[in-house]
């Protein structure tokens, strides 16, 4: 059936919004996995990754808004605020549209927890990090179930493009065990033990205060400038 | 300070792909619509043939039914006038010939006059059974619909 794509204009951009959104939520969530398999060996490309995994997830939160924010134009669905904000209230797919809600607020929590790491622990934001890829997961559920071109070959082999990466790379991660992609810890430093400490103690002298070298008598001081007649 | 340069290029680059990307996306799916190959789209209008092809099964035999109806109705009422006119007409009431004869007594006949009594056959109805003249509504054709959403 030809249709004129005017009169779909905002349904055909929250769809398109959805696929870049899609593909930008893929991008972060493999440069998180691999900075997070410790991938890169060199030197500093850790740090390079992470200025792009944090665009890259800017740019998937931007999408995402854009992506549920063109539905309320749409004049088929018309799906209000409430069917985009709250799960389960749509009348179209309700199952699966709110999984895509909560797959949205998910993505857009635990992503911008970034930002407020500091109040919340390096540590513990991490472990909450991690759930990043229970929201990507539930996103992809959301495309195959409420996605109008879920049936699209060309759809389906993006979805497969994205899923191998991230499955592969968890799969490292998972088997290569905690703590491999963090940073090395600091070796602790080593204390001797007590006796070694109380000998090394007793064999350095404590330091002496040595008197100040005094500058010998008649001498002139350095601080002193020569009058006109060139006496001190 | 060349880090941040370089940090705030590659935020740039970012943002442009992203934006391409969304356009190329938007001209790619408006393209498919417009060819026709929209699967919403599409799904709708099969759906809204299969309905229109219900919607005219379910007339013909609704037709179908009323016509078949109507020709028992039509053959009852014959039937029945057939019995009635075979009871005016016929000896089923003790009668013979027609209501006009009847109105002329045939026992005016002279005495003397050898019975020429010629008791007259039953008349055979000539009844017609009205054809069914029952035009099938034609089925209504289902409003197409619309779209469906991403």
């Amino acid at each position: 059936m030809r249709a004129d794509p005017l009169h779909y204009g905002w349904w055909l951009a929250s769809r398109s919004a959805g696929i870049v959104a899609l593909l930008c939520v893929t991008g972060a969530v493999v440069l998180g996995l691999i900075m997070a398999n410790n991938l890169p060996r060199r030197a500093g490309a850790k740090a390079r990754l992470r200025p792009l995994h944090e665009a890259i997830a800017i740019a998937g939160l931007v999408a995402l808004a854009v992506h549920g924010l063109t539905l309320l134009g749409d004049r088929w669905l018309r799906p209000g605020i409430i069917g985009i904000a709250i799960p389960f209230q749509s009348h179209y797919r309700p199952l699966y549209t709110g999984i895509g809600i909560i797959a949205g607020y998910g993505i857009a929590l635990l992503g911008l927890s970034f930002y407020a790491r500091r109040e919340i622990g390096a540590q513990r934001w991490r472990q909450i990090h991690r759930f990043t890829l229970a929201a990507y997961a539930l996103a992809i559920v959301h495309v195959l179930g409420a996605g109008t071109d879920a049936g699209q070959r060309w759809l389906q082999v993006v979805l497969l493009a994205s899923v191998v990466p991230v499955g592969i790379l968890f799969a490292m991660r998972m088997l290569s065990g905690p703590g491999v992609g963090r940073a090395p810890a600091p070796a602790p430093r080593r204390r001797p033990a007590a006796p070694a400490r109380v000998a090394a103690a007793r064999s350095v002298p404590p330091p002496v205060a040595r008197p100040r070298p005094r500058p010998p008598a008649g001498a002139r001081p350095l601080w002193v400038h020569p009058d006109e007649d060139g006496r001190y | 300070m060349p880090d941040r340069n370089r940090m705030s290029r590659r935020t740039h680059v970012v943002a442009w792909s992203t934006i391409a990307l969304f356009v190329v996306v938007l001209v790619l799916l408006s393209a498919q619509m417009a060819s026709g190959h929209d699967p919403a789209l599409s799904a709708n209008a099969k759906r809204a043939k299969a309905l229109r092809r219900q919607a005219y099964a379910q007339a013909q035999a609704r037709a179908a039914r009323a016509q078949v109806r109507a020709q028992a109705q039509a053959e009852q009422q014959a039937q029945q006038e057939y019995d009635q006119g075979y009871g005016d007409n016929g000896s089923g009431s003790g009668g013979y010939g027609s209501p006009d004869q009847q109105s002329q007594p045939q026992d005016q006949a002279p005495q003397d006059a050898q019975p020429q009594y010629q008791a007259p056959q039953p008349a055979q109805p000539q009844y017609q059974a009205p054809q069914p003249q029952y035009q099938a509504p034609q089925p209504q054709q289902p409003a197409p619909l619309q779209s469906t959403t991403s």
